[in-house]
């Protein structure tokens, strides 16, 4: 197999909500197996960006190509063609997508969230699901919550099935959008500790977070995003170290201690 | 009044069972009616979306009473005749589709969005989306206002009896004028209709604890 296999490639993609222009012509790749982190201030459009990867938004210009399947976007192209909407399905089916908050399916159990995607979308019997779906929620440390309905869970362990359901689809690459914005801090580190688990085991992930220590830690780059575009893409180390780039440390003054 | 209500029963028993009759049907029909407009009325689909304004605007926007009418004694003259009950029926159909659709589509509306964005991230369709993971929640919004409009629609069938629908208004009306006991006979029927509204009412009240009760 090939490893320097992108997982992701992007190239020159912009996207505005009206009269606010969010990306300006981003280009950045994830390889297969790499863990990205974007980090950047708000309205800085990460999270916009992590969104346009499994149109969730969809963009004004540029391409995204995401587990080789291509999708050339065009201006004033709001309703996708049938052919580029089957496009769209099939990375939707390849990638995975955690929320800043969660959205579980409130009125399934957890261990039917993490059925709900292979058995309906997938076509997977209901018993091999939860088979793999009981797998899951141990493996986030949830098998005693498998019958709980969401609202009977904390946040953290919220996130935790959310993981676990986004696993379930077997996805190339999940995308984390924020996702231990929403926890209390005491809370934030089960979830981290999921996530660091997950890269170690060589899941590629693009994840979209403000926990600093996590990304030194964890991420084999960083990419930074400032007013639209990538202003950094760098390793950890460079982009910790005090004679980096000015912006990322005036970034960085703020959200440390 | 006891004696009144005895000899009046046997007519009172069935013009009760068609009330309910009509009541309860035409809530089902409706309601599948009123669904499918609602999905109509929140597509991303504009001509859809027109329509479906058009027929709320239409049935919500004119007399229950003019539209039975207009059923009863208007469609002959295109030919299509339609026997009172059919009529009747029909019309009370298609003026609480309009009301329904309402319902259904503010329950849609209040489902969070990260739902769809959940279930699109999952690659689901609309339909999937819609079927699996919207609609239990957003009918569940809705039962109260349904619930509402089911009552409502039990008063709305006395209007059936302009057109000689033997329901439980037009027997009151008819052993009242043999007998001159009109009071009685109203209040009877009044009474009747709260009686089957407040069974309604607690059979909502439990569909509503019940599937509020594994996930609120």
């Amino acid at each position: 197999m090939n490893v320097n296999l992108k997982t992701i490639e992007v190239k020159n993609l912009s996207k505005a909500f009206g009269q606010n222009q969010v990306l300006r012509g981003v280009d950045f790749s994830v390889l297969k197996g790499e863990v990205v982190v974007i980090m950047g201030p708000s309205g800085s459009g990460k999270t916009t960006l992590l969104r346009s990867l499994n149109f969730l938004e969809i963009p004004d210009m540029g391409t995204v190509s995401v587990c080789g399947i291509d999708v050339q976007c065009r201006e004033g192209n709001k309703f996708p063609s049938r052919e580029v909407q089957k496009k769209i399905r099939a990375i939707r089916q390849r990638t995975a997508m955690v929320f800043q908050s969660f959205n579980l399916f409130p009125h399934r159990t957890a261990l039917e969230n993490v059925m709900e995607g292979p058995v309906s979308v997938k076509g997977v019997s209901r018993r091999e699901a939860s088979e793999r779906g009981t797998r899951l929620l141990a493996q986030v440390g949830l098998s005693e919550k498998a019958n709980e309905y969401p609202n009977r869970l904390s946040g953290g362990q919220k996130q935790r099935v959310a993981i676990a359901r986004a696993l379930a689809m077997e996805p190339d690459v999940i995308l984390f959008d924020e996702p231990t914005s929403a926890l209390d801090p005491e809370l934030r580190e089960d979830v981290l500790v999921v996530m660091r688990n997950l890269a170690e085991l060589g899941m590629t992930m693009l994840i979209v977070t403000h926990e600093a220590r996590f990304a030194r830690d964890v991420a084999d780059r960083i990419i930074f995003m400032d007013a639209g575009v990538v202003a950094q893409d760098a390793t950890p180390s460079e982009f910790f170290s005090r004679d980096g780039n000015p912006r990322v440390r005036q970034f960085l003054n703020l959200i440390e201690i | 009044m006891l004696e009144l209500f005895m000899r009046s029963l046997p007519l009172l028993k069935s013009a009760m069972l068609m009330t309910v009759f009509l009541g309860l049907t035409s809530f089902v029909l409706g309601s599948t009616l009123g669904l499918l407009v609602a999905l109509a009325r929140t597509s991303s689909i504009r001509m859809l979306r027109g329509i479906a304004f058009a027929y709320v605007s239409i049935y919500r926007g004119t007399p229950l009473l003019v539209q039975i009418l207009l059923i009863y004694f208007g469609l002959p003259r295109y030919g299509i005749t339609l026997d009172p009950v059919p009529a009747a029926l029909l019309a009370l159909t298609l003026f609480s589709a309009a009301y329904l659709s309402e319902n259904f589509r503010s329950g849609i509306n209040a489902v969070d969005k990260g739902q769809w964005e959940a279930s699109m991230s999952l690659g689901m369709g609309y339909w999937k989306a819609m079927s699996r993971v919207i609609l239990p929640q957003g009918l569940r919004i809705a039962i109260p206002p349904v619930g509402s409009r089911m009552i409502a629609l039990i008063k709305d069938t006395s209007l059936a009896s302009v057109i000689t629908v033997v329901e439980l208004t037009r027997v009151a009306d008819q052993v009242g004028a043999s007998t001159f006991r009109y009071l009685e006979m109203f209040l009877m029927i009044g009474l009747i209709y709260w009686v089957i509204n407040q069974i309604l009412t607690v059979a909502q009240t439990i569909l509503e604890g019940r599937i509020s009760r594994r996930y609120l």
